[in-house]
C-alpha cells in the first residue's frame, strides 16, 4: 500500500503558517533553549526535529534540502567540522524522506521512533567525526549522552507536533 | 528522460547537497573556519544582536531594580548615621554639662507625650527607682522644661511649661537691671512674664528661673521677652510674652535635677547653675547667689510667687 492510498501523513496535512511556526520554534529552540535545557551532557536537538517533521511532510527532496540548509545552520553555531552537520542531515532528511514515500505508517509512535533513531545516527557520524580516532572519547559520549540526547529529542519532538501540528 | 529527471531527481538534490558537505567538510580547517564564521556573521550576529539587546533590556531592568534598593539601602543608612552623630554629640553635650553643674542630675528619655497642637505633659522614664521626686525641675541642654508631678517605679510625668497651670518664679536679666516675676503659660498657649508694672523689660532680654520658690535652682534659661506689653484688665502689671529656649516638639531626652551636691542640699536651695551660653553680667547691688528675701520681695512686688503655685499670679 503505498503512501496516496494510505493519504498523506500529518505533517503534510499541516497548513503552511503552522509548519513555518513550527520551523521558527525549532530555530528559536536550536539558539536558545539547548544550552539550558541540557541535562548531563544530554540534549534536545530541536534541528532533527525540523528535519524529520520536514521530510514527513515533503518527501525525500524536501528533506535533504532542508536537512542541508539545517546542516549548515548547526555547523554555522557550532563553527567546528564545517558540513559535518550538513552532510547528516542532508542523508537523514533524503532517507526519512524515502521512508514517508514507502513504508510510513502515520502514527505517532512512528515518529517518534524515527525521531530518535534519526538522533542516533546523527550522533553517531557526528561523535565519530569529532573523535578524530579517539574511541574511548567516543563510546564515553555516544553511550553517555547519545541515548538520553535521542529520548529528550522525542519527547520535545512531541511536545511540538503535539502544540504545533495538532498530532 | 523527463520520467528519469522526475525519478532521480530527489537522488539528484541529495547526492548533490551530500558532495558540496563533503567538500566543505573536506576544506582546510583554516578554510572552513573562514566559513564558519563567515556565515556566522551574516546569519547569527543579527540574531545574537537581538538576544543580547533583549537581555541587556532584562539586565538593565535588573541593575536598576538593584541600584535602587542599594539606594534606599544606603539612604537608611546616612539616615542612622546622621541620627547616630547628632545622637553622639547630644550625649556629649549631656555629659559635659552634667559634670559642670553642681547638682545631682538623672538623664532621662521621653517615652510619651500628650499629642496636642503643644505638649503639655511627658512621661519620662525614670521614677521612683531612680529616685526622682515629685517637684523636682526637667531640663535640658538649652534650659527648663518644666518638673515632676507625679512619680511611678520607673516612669514619672512632667508638667511642662507650657501647661495652664504651670508657673515658675523668675528673673529677668536686662542689660543693666535685674528683675523678678512669674513665667505662666496664657490659655492660647503662649508663655508669659509677669513683672511690675514700672519694669524696663525690653524686646531680647533673658529670662531664667531665680531660685526662689524652693522648686527650680537660680539660673535655668527659660526663653527671651519677644513683646512686651500691659496688662489689659487691671493695669497693674506688664506682661511680656516670652519666646522659650527649648522647643517641646523636638525634645527627647531630658534631665531631672534631683538634689543638690551637698548632703541633705534639695535642689531648690542651689544657689546657682552654671548654664552654657549664659554669663550674667554684674548688677549694681546684688551678686548673685546672695541675693536676701527682701530684695525678692522689692523686686517682686507684682506677685512674683513661689514656683508652680497654680494661681500664683493675676490673671
Amino acid at each position: 500500500m503505498n503512501q496516496l492510498a494510505r493519504g498523506a501523513p500529518w505533517a503534510a496535512r499541516m497548513s503552511g503558517r503552522r509548519f513555518a511556526l513550527l520551523a521558527a520554534l525549532c530555530g528559536i529552540g536550536a539558539l536558545f533553549l539547548e544550552g539550558p535545557l541540557e541535562i548531563r551532557g544530554a540534549a534536545p536537538d530541536f534541528l532533527l526535529v525540523l528535519v524529520v517533521y520536514g521530510a514527513i511532510r515533503t518527501g525525500a527532496l524536501g528533506g535533504a534540502v532542508l536537512g542541508f540548509l539545517a546542516g549548515l545552520f548547526r555547523d554555522t553555531i557550532l563553527l567546528m567540522h564545517f558540513g559535518l552537520h550538513a552532510l547528516g542531515l542532508t542523508v537523514l532528511g533524503y532517507g526519512i524522506g524515502k521512508v514517508r514515500e514507502s513504508l510510513y505508517l502515520d502514527a505517532p509512535a512512528t515518529d517518534m521512533a524515527l525521531l530518535a533513531a534519526s538522533k542516533m545516527v546523527l550522533d553517531t557520524l557526528v561523535l565519530g567525526v569529532a573523535a578524530g580516532g579517539a574511541w574511548k572519547a567516543f563510546e564515553m559520549r555516544f553511550f553517555w549522552e547519545s541515548p538520553g540526547s535521542a529520548v529528550y529529542t522525542t519527547l520535545a519532538g512531541a511536545v511540538l507536533a503535539r502544540l504545533v501540528g495538532g498530532r | 528522460m523527463a520520467l528519469f529527471r522526475s525519478a532521480w531527481r530527489a537522488e539528484a538534490v541529495a547526492g548533490t547537497l551530500a558532495f558540496v558537505s563533503l567538500v566543505l567538510l573536506g576544506l582546510p580547517e583554516s578554510r572552513q573556519d573562514a566559513l564558519a564564521r563567515g556565515a556566522n556573521h551574516v546569519v547569527l550576529l543579527p540574531l545574537a544582536g537581538a538576544r543580547d539587546m533583549l537581555g541587556g533590556y532584562l539586565g538593565l531592568r535588573e541593575e536598576n531594580a538593584r541600584l535602587r534598593r542599594e539606594l534606599q539601602a544606603a539612604r537608611l543608612e546616612l539616615g542612622a548615621t546622621q541620627g547616630l552623630r547628632m545622637q553622639n554629640r547630644d550625649l556629649s553635650r549631656m555629659l559635659e554639662f552634667s559634670e559642670d553643674q553642681p547638682v545631682d542630675l538623672v538623664a532621662a528619655r521621653v517615652i510619651d507625650r500628650d499629642f496636642g497642637t503643644l505638649p503639655t505633659t511627658f512621661v519620662i522614664d525614670v521614677g521612683r527607682e531612680d529616685r526622682v521626686e515629685i517637684d523636682q525641675p526637667v531640663v535640658t541642654l538649652d534650659g527648663l522644661i518644666g518638673k515632676v508631678v507625679d512619680v511611678g517605679r520607673s516612669a514619672s510625668e512632667v508638667m511642662l511649661f507650657s501647661h495652664p497651670e504651670f508657673s515658675a518664679s523668675a528673673m529677668l536679666v536686662g542689660g543693666d537691671h535685674l528683675e523678678y516675676g512669674v513665667v505662666r503659660a496664657a490659655p492660647n498657649g503662649e508663655v508669659e512674664l509677669y513683672l511690675p508694672l514700672r519694669s524696663r523689660s525690653a524686646s531680647g532680654d533673658r529670662i531664667v528661673t531665680s531660685g526662689y520658690g524652693g522648686t527650680f535652682p537660680r539660673g535655668i534659661p527659660i526663653g527671651t521677652v519677644e513683646l512686651g506689653r500691659e496688662d489689659q484688665r487691671l493695669g497693674l502689671q506688664k506682661i511680656d510674652v516670652v519666646r522659650p529656649v527649648v522647643d517641646l516638639g523636638s525634645v527627647g531626652v531630658t534631665f531631672v535635677l534631683r538634689r543638690g551636691a551637698h548632703p541633705g542640699e534639695s535642689v531648690g536651695d542651689v544657689p546657682r547653675l552654671f548654664w552654657p551660653g549664659y554669663a550674667y553680667p554684674p548688677m549694681a547691688g546684688e551678686t548673685f547667689g546672695q541675693a536676701t528675701r527682701d530684695s525678692i520681695a522689692a523686686d517682686s512686688a507684682a506677685g512674683a510667687g513661689s514656683d508652680s503655685a497654680a494661681g500664683a499670679a493675676p490673671r
